[in-house]
């Protein structure tokens, strides 16, 4: 009878005996045996527990690099932040120096080949008409007048690239020699060849009507020739890279490469009529 | 044999859990208690006397390791698997909303028991109880769903016969 319902209730009875052990062990907390089982069942799960420690202690390591990557993320972060800053900063700085030597570069060609000139910035270009016209910060009241020469500077030597065709008070135009408008009297340096530099619309300029017995040669430098009282002579405009007879058959003509690079203006000298007849740049 | 074998590798597991519990997910001192959501989640699942087996047995383990007074986890564990256990056939424990009251209710015994044990068997000391068992309703509340999860395809792989209680 009292084993059937022992089966019957074999939860209920193991509760029971579980219950009165744990209550027997809350009764004699500190009796001797109660401190020996304590020690018993310590010393059995003592294993899992060290083991348990070793791991989460292995874990701690971990999170511990875990800690130090995301440490080294952030400062990757700043660092790369920083190089921003620092690769901004040098292209500023590379700006400054660029254009600092575009002054200096200009001042001293205004020193030693024009004096008296007048320093200008491009303050704008017509995008339809890139190879036509550019706009000067000074005007009248700088002293710029209608049909001034124009010139920029290269590392030793001016180089020709226009004249003033819209005089404003404070601003002005500049005809470049590319416009089909331009026609500008050249020499080929050295041979004496007199030409017409005319604009074609295009990054480079022809020089047309050279005589048929010139000697000129791809790789000459050609100057202006300082006829009709616009500009100067001796003015570098650029090199001769092809050569070839014109359509009506007595003249040559030849393709010129510019010396200024008129796509990337930025500072230029507008020459006075003083300097014209005065000065010859001799590069 | 494989269901001694089962209640081994559960033991130690589950010590194993609370520790990490203990360890990384505590606050104020207070973490979840995995051995109460084991072993309720085992008296729901397999029955009163796997889930007040393993509480007396998880229960014994907590008292040796800790300072409190000794038996009275084993005591409280071992009442929450029976408890657990008898009222499996009403509750339907594998739905979330359940699993949540059971993390509730037993939280909340499991507070007023050890109330009761201290009132009972200890002179002289008052601990809070409150904010421990609320905060500690919080966290077993968030595992009692994965806890219930985890231990049926525990109980799965081992492939246990069902106890008829």
């Amino acid at each position: 009878m009292t084993i059937e319902f022992i089966q019957r209730n074999r939860s209920g009875v193991l509760a029971f005996v579980f219950s009165l052990i744990s209550i027997l062990f809350l009764t004699l907390r500190v009796d001797a045996y109660i401190i020996g089982i304590k020690t018993a069942v310590w010393f059995l799960v003592s294993p899992e527990v060290v083991y348990s420690g070793l791991f989460f202690n292995k874990l701690d390591a971990l999170e511990g690099r875990i800690f130090k990557l995301v440490r080294a993320e952030g400062a990757n972060y700043i660092l790369t932040k920083e190089n921003e800053l620092l690769a901004k900063a040098k292209i500023e700085r590379d700006a400054l120096e660029a254009e600092n030597n575009r002054l200096r570069v200009l001042l001293n060609l205004k020193k030693v080949f024009f004096p008296a000139a007048i320093s200008a910035q491009v303050i704008g270009r017509d995008v339809r008409e890139w190879f036509h016209v550019v706009s000067l910060n000074k005007g009248k009241a700088d002293g710029v007048v209608f049909s001034a020469a124009v010139v920029t500077g290269m590392t030793d030597h001016p180089a020709l690239i226009g004249r003033i065709i819209e005089v404003g008070e404070r601003t002005s135009k500049v005809l470049l020699v590319t416009d089909e408008m331009s026609a500008v009297s050249a020499e080929v340096a050295g041979k004496g060849d007199l030409g017409l530099i005319e604009g074609q619309a295009r990054p480079w300029v022809s020089l047309n009507y050279l005589p048929p017995a010139s000697q000129a040669s791809v790789g000459d430098q050609v100057i202006t020739a300082g006829l009709g009282g616009v500009f100067p002579p001796g003015v570098p405009i650029g090199q001769v890279v092809s050569l070839s007879d014109m359509s009506d058959g007595y003249f040559k003509g030849a393709k010129i490469r510019l010396d200024a690079s008129l796509g990337s203006l930025r500072d230029v000298l507008v020459l006075r009529r003083e300097e014209i007849s005065d000065s010859e740049a001799k590069p | 044999m494989k269901r001694n074998l089962y209640f081994f590798m559960t033991l130690t597991i589950g010590i194993f859990i609370q520790i990490f519990f203990n360890r990384y997910l505590s606050l104020f001192d207070v973490g979840p208690n995995v051995l109460l959501m084991l072993v309720v989640a085992h008296g729901f699942i397999r029955g009163s006397l796997m889930g007040e087996t393993l509480g007396f047995s998880w229960g014994l383990i907590s008292d040796s390791m800790g300072v409190e007074l000794f038996g009275t986890q084993a005591l409280i564990l071992t009442l929450a698997g029976y408890l657990a256990g008898k009222f499996r056939r009403r509750v339907a424990s594998e739905r979330p909303p359940a699993q949540v009251m059971i993390a509730l209710f037993s939280t909340i015994l499991y507070g007023l028991g050890s109330v009761l044990v201290r009132h009972f068997f200890e002179e002289g000391i008052r601990r809070s109880f409150l904010m421990p068992m609320i905060l500690g309703m919080l966290f077993n509340i968030l595992i009692v769903t994965a806890v219930f999860w985890v231990l049926e395809r525990w109980i799965n792989i081992w492939n246990l016969e069902t106890e008829h209680v």
